[in-house]
């Protein structure tokens, strides 16, 4: 199943992204998609979970990281009400890893913008979501979401960069093709 | 660490120095050893443990014990489960020491224990996949990001 179809990138600044009234910069090189918190336990998708962007950055090691602010006012969750798994170390500083589902959106195809007739792909993250203080130094402008959780749960990525375009998608008879051609 | 008090020669030799370093040797030995002030060893402390030495714990947030317990319970599991080759991607949940179950995804056994009552501080559902770091063990991540690499103009 293709999650982001044709997903566009920039090599140039682009227009800012607006969330929850607040303008956020996209850095040239940036890879945005849209995504989903929700508690682990949650049956099923909930269409009324807010989605916001984050960075897909598979230079990072975590699976998914994001400031206390951000998940309150992005996705609309306090940590205090995710469990506590452990910790992260990040430049000699300590943030928790709580537990907590990514739902990733699919895009609209060839489109940045996320596509709302289809359910996003849950992603179950076994050590959970990393949670930055506010005054985490840098404060992160936008979530980051890792190659971890992308190998996790298997997930099949490709960067064209030629065109500036990234397919995401679960394993399926075109990856094991793929994978069989390479 | 160990204290030993200045005999009065030391006390005199550092005084002398002015607060810079101070030889001093073992005449038993010849080894040769550096007396220096507390604030100037702290500067050069980092440099001179081990890497990996461990943090002070109160720097880290606290797992619930009942999770941890529930943790532990199946690191000490996953190399038994891990030989079992149908477990392998399956998951696998821990009420402290009593395994709750195996399944193919981690709902089923959310389900299991919601139904069982077991409370949210008390368990933990770990994939059964051959892992190199206990579930409660600090993670260690890389800290530069690309988000925060401004490109400068060059040098005028």
């Amino acid at each position: 199943m293709k999650i982001l179809d044709r997903l566009p990138y920039s090599t140039k600044s682009t227009p800012p992204i607006v969330v929850r009234g607040r303008s956020v910069p996209v850095k040239p090189h940036q890879i945005i998609v849209w995504v989903s918190v929700g508690v682990a336990d949650l049956p099923e998708w909930d269409p009324r979970m807010p989605a916001f962007p984050a960075i897909l950055d598979t230079g990072n090691t975590f699976t998914f990281s994001i400031s206390q602010s951000q998940l309150i006012r992005w996705a609309g969750m306090r940590p205090a009400l995710l469990r506590l798994l452990g910790n992260i170390r990040q430049g000699g500083t300590f943030y928790p890893r709580h537990e907590a589902d990514v739902w990733l959106h699919p895009n609209a195809p060839g489109r940045r913008d996320r596509r709302a007739d289809r359910k996003p792909l849950r992603l179950p993250l076994e050590r959970g979501i990393a949670v930055y203080s506010d005054t985490a130094s840098p404060p992160p402008h936008l979530p980051l979401l890792g190659l971890q959780a992308l190998t996790e749960n298997a997930l099949h990525l490709t960067i064209d960069g030629q065109r500036r375009l990234v397919w995401l998608r679960t394993p399926d008879w075109r990856t094991r093709l793929i994978r069989w051609l390479s | 660490m160990t204290e030993i008090e200045l005999t009065d020669a030391q006390r005199q030799a550092l005084q002398a120095e002015q607060g810079k370093p101070v030889d001093v040797v073992d005449p038993a030995t010849r080894q040769r050893y550096v007396l220096l002030a507390r604030e100037q060893y702290e500067r050069v402390r980092a440099l001179l443990e081990p890497a990996g030495a461990p943090e002070p714990p109160e720097a880290t947030a606290e797992i619930p014990p009942g999770i941890l317990r529930s943790q532990q319970a199946f690191w000490r599991a996953l190399p038994e489960l891990l030989r079992h080759r149908r477990n392998r991607g399956r998951w696998a949940a821990y009420h402290g020491d009593e395994q709750i179950g195996v399944a193919r995804t981690r709902d089923e056994l959310i389900r299991e224990v919601l139904r069982r009552g077991v409370s949210s501080d008390d368990y933990y559902v770990g994939r059964i996949e051959p892992q190199d770091q206990a579930p409660w063990e600090t993670i260690e991540v890389e800290p530069i990001h690309a988000r925060d690499v401004e490109e400068l103009p060059p040098d005028s």
